[in-house]
């Protein structure tokens, strides 16, 4: 009866081609603020200190990229919210899929864009001290590829792991602003009511849900549990997806 | 097999109903035009046969299986109209590219071929093209993808006559080498109804007229003549429409005068022609001259 | 092209386009008709609408069919179409004559005399 039969697996690769080039911009986006993070967070995140006296003194600087973290983790966030648009959705819907594909594809944009998330940011650590050893300091290696390569890499698997849960975050908001706008209102009554919260439990279990991902000193444990909340987030998000009609008034 | 039935399809937005319990039939294979005024449903209909929006009661389906999230329903159907999204980081070529990608019969030389005629170099982003070139490039793309259900739903919106002119040709001769199920919507009825074989009319929720356009021409006759010559002889049969021009009547009636009763009619005076598809179908939707006259009426009535 | 004859469906104009083609000779007995999708192309129309002007022809056996290879123009084809034509068209068209001379009242002598005139001016 069909003259032609897609597989799943085939429709979402080929969507996921699809969004690579189409969502193009959300890459440069990523540049620009990491470009911006650099040079004008730079000294922001980098903090110098001195010990002692004439004629010994200790001068030291801490240099962290924690500024192309937060604006890589923001833009994250962004990311996975903006790939819930409606016009997403129906440019997605105008070549064929459905919304399990689409779901799919959507996945794998973000498990690539978090990977790219991950490498950038872990590597423009590396540029900053270059930067710190270009202007006549020494520096003490913390890690580096090349010094302690494991940890280089487990940075930039951590990076890309928090990368894709906040982009997976994003999305599942988006995905329920989408299917209704009442629930703009709750979002924002449920961050209010924890801001609320976090005022009055100072310094107790506030930041118990960073602790749970932050805290773990175990890399399989943290890997299993970024697996879990990715794939939580990826269930209710398809519930929500799987019943979104396209194009509707 | 039919290419969509539909069984009692009910579609609701909320508590408004757009369709009420819907049954119908569309041959494969054939060009269907589907008319009716403007929110009478048309595009509705066609957005759940394209899997779109889910119907709220009653079963639908496509090629045999229901739309609603179906990978096989929608890898062999395309709609196209002048709300399409492309994104717009692509161009015209970039999106020629993506089709490739995702329609099996895409014929890219003559998608290539259509657009360097209607003027529309590939290095053009989509979002800058007019209201015209944006339903051209659309119409092109969905004639190229030759998928075995089209649908068109407005497609000539804002473009020239000429352009029109050429999409239908256009159509009609794709069609032709390659047959395939057309699902063409309009408001301009009388531009497309050569190229069509079937019409269906969406009218009150339902189904108002759906059949061969050859039926729709011999379903009505016109009698013009003086308003009381009508009055006296062309008394038989249902009159659907009524209008008036100077001191000329025009009357649209049910075609099932026998030939005596037509040469009676002829007789008094009055003149008897056929109804083309286009009148018909201005005749069943009251859209014919002197409708609105009918609201400054009753104004000056009251 | 077609002379688009008031509001008549188009499928009678391509029937009557057809017949007119065999009267004048254009079309001779044993002559390959156009096809369907020749005919759709010819007049921008739907094959289907064009089939039925065909059909119109196969009816009133003006054509016949030979398996796989198309329609042809029957032997007699063009003789059956000048009876019809005046059988059915001259007469139409003269009631209708009839009809205008009486509102107009004409009598019939001062009508022979108009179509006297009427043929001298052609000749």
């Amino acid at each position: 009866m069909f003259s032609t039969q897609w597989s799943v697996h085939e429709l979402a690769k080929r969507q996921f081609l699809f969004k690579l080039n189409a969502n193009g911009p959300a890459f440069s986006m990523l540049i620009v603020l990491q470009i911006i993070a650099t040079v004008f967070l730079g000294g922001a995140s980098t903090s110098t200190s001195d010990y002692g006296s004439e004629p010994f003194s200790l001068s030291y600087t801490t240099v962290s990229n924690d500024g192309q973290v937060g604006l890589t983790l923001f833009w994250a966030l962004i990311v996975g919210f903006l790939l819930t648009s409606a016009a997403q959705r129906n440019e997605s819907f105008v070549f064929v899929t459905n919304r399990l594909t689409f779901q799919l594809a959507n996945f794998y944009f973000f498990c690539t864009a978090a990977l790219l998330g991950g490498v950038t940011t872990v590597m423009l650590g590396s540029v900053m001290k270059i930067i710190t050893l270009a202007g006549g300091h020494a520096v003490i290696e913390t890690a580096g590829l090349f010094s302690a390569p494991l940890e280089f890499f487990l940075q930039i698997f951590v990076m890309a792991s928090y990368t894709l849960l906040l982009m997976l975050v994003g999305y599942t908001l988006g995905t329920f602003v989408q299917y209704s706008r009442i629930f703009i209102m709750l979002f924002a009554l449920m961050w209010i009511g924890f801001m609320q919260f976090s005022f009055f439990m100072l310094g107790t279990d506030t930041d118990s849900l960073l602790q749970f991902y932050y805290a773990e000193p175990s890399v399989w444990l943290f890997a299993l549990k970024v697996l879990l909340s990715a794939a939580a987030l990826f269930g209710i998000s398809f519930w929500v997806t799987n019943r979104l009609e396209v194009r509707n008034p | 097999m039919p290419a969509i039935s539909m069984k009692n399809v009910t579609k609701k937005y909320r508590s408004l109903t757009i369709l009420d319990q819907v049954s119908l039939n569309i041959r494969q294979n054939v060009i269907t035009g589907v008319v009716g005024r403007n929110g009478a449903g048309k595009t509705t209909l066609m957005k759940m046969i394209a899997g779109y929006t889910k119907e709220t009661g009653g079963e639908l389906r496509v090629f045999g299986e229901r739309p609603f999230n179906s990978l096989s329903v929608s890898s062999n159907m395309i709609f196209i109209d002048d709300m399409m999204n492309f994104p717009d980081a692509l161009t015209l070529g970039d999106i020629l590219i993506e089709c490739e990608r995702f329609y099996a019969n895409w014929d890219g030389e003559l998608a290539k071929r259509l657009l360097e005629y209607f003027y529309l170099p590939l290095t053009l982003k989509h979002r800058i093209l007019s209201k015209g070139k944006r339903s051209t490039f659309n119409a092109v793309v969905g004639i190229a993808a030759r998928c075995p259900l089209t649908m068109f739903d407005e497609p000539i919106t804002g473009m020239d006559s000429a352009a029109r002119r050429d999409f239908y040709r256009a159509l009609l001769k794709d069609y032709i080498a390659h047959p395939r199920t057309i699902l063409l919507s309009s408001h301009h009825v009388e531009e497309m109804e050569d190229l069509l074989e079937d019409v269906l009319l969406i009218d009150g929720k339902g189904v108002g007229f759906h059949g061969p356009i050859i039926e729709l021409q011999e379903k009505f006759l016109s009698l013009q003549g003086k308003l009381d010559m009508l009055e006296a002889h062309a008394n038989r049969h249902a009159v659907i429409h009524r209008s008036t021009a100077g001191p000329l009547t025009e009357w649209i009636v049910d075609n099932e005068h026998t030939e005596s009763e037509i040469d009676e009619l002829k007789q008094a005076g009055i003149r008897v022609t056929p109804v083309s598809a286009s009148n018909a179908y201005l005749a069943m939707t009251g859209q014919t001259r002197g409708g609105v006259d009918d609201v400054f009426n009753a104004m000056e009535r009251a | 092209m077609l002379e688009m004859d008031g509001e008549k469906p188009i499928y009678i104009q391509i029937a009557e386009w057809l017949e007119n083609e065999i009267i004048d000779g254009t079309l001779e007995a044993d002559d390959k008709m156009h096809s369907q999708y020749q005919l759709a192309e010819l007049f921008n129309i739907n094959p289907a609408t064009a089939g039925k002007g065909l059909t119109i022809l196969l009816d009133a056996d003006l054509i016949y069919k030979k398996r796989g290879l198309g329609t042809f123009v029957a032997a007699d084809a063009r003789e059956k179409l000048l009876a019809k034509r005046k059988d059915h068209t001259l007469r139409r068209l003269i009631r209708e004559l009839l009809d205008e001379a009486r509102l107009l009242g004409i009598e019939d002598e001062e009508l022979f005399r108009f179509i006297q005139t009427e043929r001298k001016e052609r000749l």
